[in-house]
């Protein structure tokens, strides 16, 4: 590809993903710095290998995928700042109604239930892409979207009974 | 079955993800199950308030761009001519004109001052409102011979040559069905470059490589003032045509607008005759 073509597809790229991509790297780690590194990384990255992109996986999937690898590298190297008050407003500006509530139960929530949970619901993937972006099987992220909500639902205050899951483990459709 | 394996399914229910079976179990489930349906409210309200118009901070462009610009022989003139503060102005003043140098500068590598997406965003809210401002009209005529010809307007003066007006058409007897579509996205060109002097940019239209599109700019204001567009032959490069700008519309840009115009205009040609109609925006 031609460096000209291949810097309108990039823009074009960036136009259409650069949002969502911040938003679910701001959501994960949960402070701004990190998030624009992370997502700048993404970006980044899907620049430099445009070439090898064979669009198997929306650009989308396969951004936020380079995110959530980039996350677990930090989190690996001890390179992830702790999510304070300020960090959590910005977070909660995410959302179209400022919502610290929300934002504070999202980073409750156990790092490996947070990653499912954004994907699916933040992020719309299907469980089948967010299956194949966290390396787990589909049945793995019913289980942990489910824990995710309940937990949720438990924090934010949800006038019906719930039975919180215990342990993790897979769930499947069929019946 | 129980609630809480119910329950676990709701979120492959509501994406669509489910068996047909299974869904239907769900389904049935929760029509009968007062908690379960409490649930499923829940969900629905956390994909509300999930919801959102998050803008990309300035941070995240400048640290994209410093990254891609650091690498080996990635910065080159454009790069520079992003950094005119004179050349920014253009991208941000709106006017239909202007569309064309904002699809020039969107193809080139950004920087702190002057984000490509603004640009981008820019060039489409130009466009959409010279269409909202009734400044855009095609003009189609149909010959004795069938052969349809359509030109456009720009703000009263005739639409440059070289961007792109993609013609479909069909006919039953007669009648002419006919849709234009101008498309001003930035994939419309293949190259973009300064002339002689940073007065002129040149703009090659995509799979076009023997047209050529001259902008003149106002030195001082930078803002266009004519274009020519240019065929080339065994002979050299030529002349085919040539117009001048006169944009009305100001405003703020507008990120949603759309940079694809289309228009259907139905002709009826009486037998062995020909016909022409003009269409106008109308801000729909």
């Amino acid at each position: 590809m031609h460096e000209s073509q291949r810097r309108i597809a990039f823009e074009i790229l960036y136009a259409e993903n650069a949002a969502p991509v911040y938003r679910f790297a701001l959501r994960l780690c949960g402070n701004k710095e990190d998030a624009e590194d992370m997502a700048a990384e993404a970006l980044v990255q899907a620049y430099r290998k445009w070439s090898g992109y064979k669009g198997h996986a929306s650009p989308r999937t396969w951004l936020c995928a380079i995110v959530l690898n980039q996350w677990r590298m930090r989190q690996r190297r001890g390179m992830v700042h702790e999510v304070s008050l300020d960090s959590i407003q910005e977070v909660a500006a995410s959302f179209e109604f400022v919502d610290y509530e929300l934002a504070e139960a999202i980073y409750a929530l156990s790092d490996r239930l947070r990653e499912a949970f954004l994907l699916v619901k933040g992020e719309g993937f299907t469980h089948a892409e967010a299956a194949k972006t966290l390396r787990v099987p589909v049945g793995t992220v019913y289980f942990r979207v489910h824990s995710a909500v309940h937990q949720l639902r438990k924090t934010l205050g949800s006038p019906a009974r719930v039975q919180m899951p215990v342990a993790e483990g897979k769930v499947s459709d069929e019946m | 079955m129980k609630c809480e394996k119910i329950q676990s399914l709701v979120s492959p229910y509501l994406s669509g993800e489910l068996s047909k079976k299974s869904k239907q179990t769900v389904a049935d489930h929760i029509a009968d199950c007062p908690e379960c349906r409490l649930f499923v409210e829940f969900h629905r309200s956390l994909d509300a308030r999930l919801d959102s118009n998050l803008a990309v901070p300035e941070g995240l462009r400048r640290k994209l761009d410093q990254r891609i610009l650091l690498e080996p022989g990635r910065k080159h003139l454009l790069a520079r001519m992003l950094g005119n503060p004179l050349m920014k102005n253009i991208l941000i003043s709106g006017s239909a004109a202007t569309a064309i140098v904002a699809i020039a500068l969107v193809l080139a590598p950004g920087n702190a001052t002057a984000s490509p997406v603004k640009t981008l965003a820019s060039m489409k809210s130009a466009l959409a409102r010279a269409v909202q401002s009734g400044e855009l009209t095609f003009n189609a005529s149909v010959s004795d011979n069938g052969t349809i010809t359509v030109t456009g307007l720009l703000d009263g003066q005739p639409f440059p040559a070289d961007i792109p007006l993609v013609v479909q058409s069909q006919h039953k007897g007669n009648t002419y069905d006919v849709k234009v579509t101008a498309d001003l996205s930035p994939a419309s060109y293949s190259s973009i470059s300064y002339g002689n002097d940073q007065s002129t940019l040149e703009l090659i239209p995509k799979d076009k490589g023997n047209d050529r599109l001259e902008i003149r700019l106002d030195p001082l204001s930078l803002n266009p003032i004519s274009w020519t567009s240019f065929t080339k032959d065994s002979e050299g490069w030529k002349v085919k045509d040539h117009g001048g700008y006169k944009p009305k519309t100001t405003g703020a840009p507008d990120p949603s607008s759309t940079a694809t115009v289309t228009a259907h205009m139905r002709i009826i040609v009486a037998p062995h005759q020909s016909a022409s109609l003009s269409i106008k925006s109308n801000g729909n």
